[in-house]
């Protein structure tokens, strides 16, 4: 059920839960039947007029008790909330953030598809960070199995996995639970692989200092543009499994045009982890300076 | 499916905001989807009232609003919106460029009592 996000729908979407059925408009104004079958404008101040039923001056209140008087009619007002839905893990994600600046780690969330090679890159990541001495702890999101745990351990570094059950993607809060047991004094990077999805870990803030996408010559290079949500927030992308170039219609060039379309500033490094090619690139930008 | 997971945290939003208001009837609630927030609306449409459930949210019209891409442009100060996902100036082509708005899902207006 986790379809794939396309946002191009119609303008504006107006849902009736009660009859179950989405109408979609183009126009600015439009309206929603409710049960009862009232109008409500968007953008408007519905009901906006004020009620009926207030107090003559010959009658005059002595008694303190303030607004919600339960005998007196409720007024209906808007709110103007402009508040975010994720408001909460922002705030979660925003307190990982920092925590890490405190601790002066640097954290990367992976994501791709599932398969993309997330695991592969990191086996092959980890066997070099450890020969440089660089300590790393690692957090892997899989709704179900540790495998991919079993796969990073024995490399040097912490490892963790995180089942996230029926969810598709890791959030702040799962992040934040385990933070106290992988992250240890000497901890420099910290490392989370993502659920294998390449549209809902987007969407959730864990409060690293960078995403990366994965995006393997087995996937098609239109992949940018069907789900721009990641290829647009990725500080870096990593087109992976190279070595399978001559066996796929993979055309690199365009799939570098099409991912500058939707991130123009974005770092792109190809590389197998397989044949090793790439791989030094891959190392410097993982570790800057 | 993280669609279930934001109709969730928006159920959970609003019941803070109906507390905080002192409210506790909605009489409709408007989302403004981002370009660039991700949201499958039809999804999210589907699972919102299975996270209504039993709250003041449940029944409740729902209106989506779509929000474009509000873009600043570095190079030429240029500002503009871009219905499309795609952050390159419209005027001189340039990169270094600025997403002002249209990333977020966000709960717009509730109209409460
Ligand atoms: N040829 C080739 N195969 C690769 C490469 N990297 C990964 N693979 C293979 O691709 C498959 C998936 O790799 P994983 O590393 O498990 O991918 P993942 O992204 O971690 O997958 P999930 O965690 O399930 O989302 C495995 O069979 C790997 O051996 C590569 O560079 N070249
Ligand atoms: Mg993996
Ligand atoms: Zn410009």
């Amino acid at each position: 059920m986790c379809r794939d996000c396309g946002c191009e729908e119609g303008n504006k979407k107006i849902m009736d839960q009660i009859h179950g059925h989405v109408h979609s408009h183009d126009h600015t104004h439009s309206h929603s039947h409710a049960a009862g079958h009232s109008h409500s404008h968007a953008g408007e101040n519905a009901h906006s007029h004020s009620h009926d039923h207030s107090h003559d001056d010959a009658h005059s209140h002595s008694h303190d008790h303030s607004d919600n008087h339960s005998h007196q009619p409720s007024v209906p007002k808007t709110l103007q909330l402009e508040h975010k839905v994720l408001a909460r893990n922002d705030q979660i994600a925003d307190m990982n953030r920092a925590w890490f600046e405190q601790r002066e780690l640097r954290c990367i969330n992976i994501i791709s598809s599932p398969g993309s090679g997330k695991t592969m890159l990191l086996e092959k990541s980890l066997d070099a960070l450890q020969s440089k001495g660089v300590h790393t702890s690692v957090v892997v999101g899989d709704q179900q199995t540790d495998n991919d745990a079993r796969r990073l351990s024995g490399k040097g570094a912490k490892v963790m996995q995180v089942n996230t059950h029926s969810s598709c993607h890791l959030n702040a809060e799962q992040v934040q639970k385990v933070l106290p047991d992988v992250i240890h004094e000497e901890t420099e990077l910290f490392i989370v692989e993502n659920v294998g999805n390449l549209v809902c870990p987007a969407a959730f803030d864990l409060g690293e200092n960078c995403k990366i996408a994965l995006l393997s010559v087995t996937e098609g290079e239109d992949k940018p543009l069907k789900y721009p949500v990641l290829f647009a927030t990725a500080e870096c992308v990593v087109i992976s499994k190279i070595d399978l170039l001559e066996h796929v219609d993979f055309c690199i060039e365009t799939c570098v045009q099409n991912l500058r379309k939707i991130n123009p500033k974005v770092t792109i490094i190809k590389c197998s982890a397989r044949s090793g090619e790439g791989m030094d690139s891959w190392m410097d930008w993982l570790l800057p300076d | 499916m993280h669609e279930l997971s934001l109709a969730y945290s928006a159920i959970g939003e609003m019941q803070t905001i109906l507390k905080k208001e002192g409210a506790n009837k909605v009489n409709r609630i408007v989302f403004s989807v981002g370009a660039l927030s991700g949201v499958d609306q039809e999804a999210f449409l589907f699972c919102f009232p299975l996270a209504a459930e039993g709250t003041p949210m449940e029944g409740v019209p729902l209106t989506m609003e779509d929000a474009c891409l509000n873009l600043y442009c570095n190079s030429c100060n240029y500002e503009f919106i871009n219905p499309e996902p795609i952050v390159i100036c419209s005027k001189c082509q340039g990169v270094d460029v600025k997403v002002l708005s249209g990333q977020d899902f966000r709960i717009k207006e509730m109209e409460v009592e």
